[in-house]
């Protein structure tokens, strides 16, 4: 037996706290399931949906009757490019309203007009204003969620990095993981899991995302057997800033600031270079590109956001900033920094993982009583998402997932789990203990890692650069990963949290390289220099990875739906 | 964000500040008595206490707690901390050239380790 291990017993288990974990739990907790939500930080200090900007679109048609589910579908079909499950996106476009609802029943508010009807605002590729303003954006998402998933009893356990999804005969036993205050290990028996973990864009170095999205549950749920789908579709937020340095990373709401207060993208000549209507984000982190890579970037790298205006027409743009984002604005100047006097220095950076684990509309993954939602499922949006997607995706799927979950774990006896498979986890986290000839440190090896990835296998993609990261990571996993020592504490010790999540970080980029080597043409945002064109006749297909013998496996199936191509093993 | 700097390296200027931080361990041994650990570290246009705390446990040294989520807009309170006796997010703390700064952890909460608290 595992030393002080700590065991628990649930239903169902939530990994995430985030918007889609939260109400994952919620929903599971309604049908009378036991339920215990676990999160790597706490709740409402941890994942995406707390930073997320206030941008949520729902098809309400209250800005214009003309819109509902159907033309929501269809755009978000287009904007992905070809990738985008039907059956999925069929789901977000008719569920979305609904659910939005379920969040006002939580005490979320949306900004609304003086008339009673809700705000809406049209975002890139969206033929119809759907962007609703969350009071307060995510973090109140957020709030509301965990209010509700205590009034429903919801058990919640927090500072609790999960390692590992047990499985036994492809069922799902429980999952084990590493009580951070404590430095102990914890095992967690559930019928069900639901992985909510979010996505992986703290793989690349420059990102707009907190500390903890990389991507834990990806490799949990390869691991244990379920299927990744297209992990090479990487959306690149095409307006973070760059400069100012202090300033380096926040997203400026390009949609807002360019089509609702006036503003104007620049390239270094100040020269405007985007067509009349915004384009999607896929399509404007190309046209930004093309600036750069023929010499009209900006002196810092990047091209200029620029909402200034003369004296005299101040304050009309102070007003509009004050209506659209009060928060941002008010931050900004708070720093120093008045965007009614001076542009701000903007690129892309990595912003939101369209890939992940795959999941039929129900949320299953192919491993019985394993869910995934959120940020971590993948074949949602496809190849590109729209703006204001991302929200409404944690809900409908949150929401899927915790209802699937429930009626799985009351549908099935509990399974064993191994002895052998917890002894070999425990091991595993307790092995970077041991002293090391040369040791690494794990936080200075996860940066590496992430400057690797944004040169090999960032936004521009080469085979050339791929097969350099490729091998590149092999090494550092190889080599770097054994020799990754971290000091004897076990309270809170930071240096333990980088070393599990860096060895996880090192499988997922692997598999993130091969299907982006494997992606022979350009679409959404996977832009490749040597196959530069969209590639329908061979390449309307996605990219799918499994576990098997110990090795990873790599194969296409058309995205039309006729079925498997034969798969290629590495 | 993970950088200090921008991309293209710049903004280092020769002023330093000192921050000294109230460590705490939990183990019996420590129980009895907190103690300090002092660190210089090099300041840069727009530094927040956030982004400090980060470069002190990148480069500096790897045993220090803190939590390391940030929204960087002083919004969620994950870093909450005592600066100077005063509570403050480090998120949203900018520092100055030639600070002297003592940092502990938030008083009105249990201490895990370091500067990590919980309710």
């Amino acid at each position: 037996m595992v030393k002080n291990l700590d065991i628990r017993k649930t239903d169902v288990l939530v990994m995430g706290g985030g918007g889609a974990g939260c109400r994952a739990a919620i929903e599971a907790a309604s049908s009378g399931c036991r339920v215990l939500l676990a999160s790597k930080f706490p709740v409402m200090k941890s994942g995406a949906t707390v930073v997320a900007e206030s941008f949520y679109s729902a098809p309400f048609g209250d800005a214009d009757p003309e819109d509902n589910a159907d033309r929501y579908f269809d755009d978000i079909l287009r904007g992905g490019c070809g990738l985008s499950d039907p059956a999925l996106a069929q789901r977000l476009a008719r569920e979305n309203c609904e659910r939005t609802r379920d969040l006002e029943s939580y005490g979320v508010c949306f900004k609304r007009e003086e008339n009673g009807r809700l705000f809406q605002m049209r975002g890139p590729g969206h033929r119809y204003p759907r962007g609703l303003l969350p009071v307060r954006g995510g973090l109140w998402i957020v709030k509301r969620l965990h209010q509700e998933m205590k009034r429903k009893g919801v058990e919640v356990i927090e500072d609790l990095l999960m390692t590992k999804v047990l499985t036994n005969s492809g069922r799902v036993a429980g999952a084990i993981g590493l009580d951070i205050r404590q430095g102990t290990p914890v095992l967690i028996e559930s019928r069900a899991v639901v992985i909510a973990t979010g996505g992986y864009s703290r793989l690349w170095s420059y990102n707009d995302v907190p500390c903890d999205c990389t991507g834990d549950g990806l490799v949990m749920g390869y691991q244990a057997g379920a299927d990744l789908i297209d992990i090479e579709m990487i959306l690149f937020y095409p307006t973070a800033v760059i400069h100012p340095s202090f300033l380096y990373g926040l997203e400026m709401p390009h949609g807002l600031l360019l089509e609702q207060v006036g503003g104007r993208l620049l390239n270094g000549r100040q020269e405007e270079f985007l067509p009349p209507h915004l384009p999607t984000r896929d399509v404007m982190v190309a046209l930004i590109y093309r600036e750069l890579s023929e010499g009209r970037g900006s002196s810092h790298g990047g091209v200029f956001l620029d909402v200034s205006q003369p004296e005299e027409r101040r304050e009309d743009v102070r007003n509009k900033l004050r209506t659209y984002l009060p928060e941002k604005y008010n931050y900004l100047l708070k720093k120093g920094v008045d965007l009614t006097r001076e542009p701000l220095e903007v690129a892309p950076v990595a912003h939101y993982t369209l890939g992940g684990l795959r999941i039929d509309s129900n949320c299953q993954t192919r491993i019985g009583g394993l869910f995934a939602a959120g940020e971590a499922a993948g074949n949602i949006h496809g190849a590109n998402r729209l703006a204001g997607n991302a929200l409404p995706e944690t809900q409908v799927f949150g929401a899927k997932a915790g209802e699937r979950a429930s009626q799985w774990a009351q549908g099935q006896s509990p399974v064993p789990w191994d002895d052998a498979e917890v002894m070999v986890e425990a091991n595993l986290m307790e092995s970077f203990f041991n002293p090391r000839e040369k040791p690494i440190n794990p936080s200075w090896l996860k940066a590496r890692l992430q400057d690797l990835m944004w040169s090999y296998a960032g936004i521009e993609r080469e085979e050339r650069k791929l097969k350099k990261a490729l091998e590149e990571i092999v090494r550092m996993r190889s080599e770097d990963m054994e020799r990754v020592a971290i000091p004897p504490i076990r309270e809170f010790n930071l240096q333990w949290i980088d070393a599990l999540e860096v060895s996880k970080m090192l499988d997922l980029s692997e598999m993130v390289v091969r299907s982006a080597l494997l992606r022979k043409e350009t679409r959404g945002h996977h832009f490749r220099l040597d196959y530069p064109e969209r590639d329908d006749r061979d390449w309307l297909k996605h990219i799918l990875i499994r576990k098997e013998k110990e090795r990873v496996s790599l194969w296409t199936e058309s995205a039309a739906g006729t079925g498997p191509v034969p798969p290629e093993t590495k | 964000m993970d950088r200090e700097c921008s991309r293209d390296g710049s903004s280092t200027s020769g002023n330093e500040i000192e921050i000294r931080i109230r460590r705490f361990n939990p183990t019996p041994k420590d129980r009895e008595e907190a103690r300090e650990s002092a660190y210089v570290i090099p300041f840069v246009e727009g530094l927040t206490l956030h982004r400090a705390l980060e470069y002190i446990y990148n480069r500096l040294d790897a045993t220090l707690a803190f939590r390391p989520y940030r929204c960087d807009k002083g919004i969620c309170m994950s870093c909450l901390v005592s600066v100077n006796g005063k509570r403050q997010q480090a998120c949203i703390t900018l520092l100055k050239p030639g600070d002297h700064i003592l940092i502990e952890p938030d008083r009105d909460r249990t201490v895990i380790r370091d500067l990590v608290t919980v309710p």
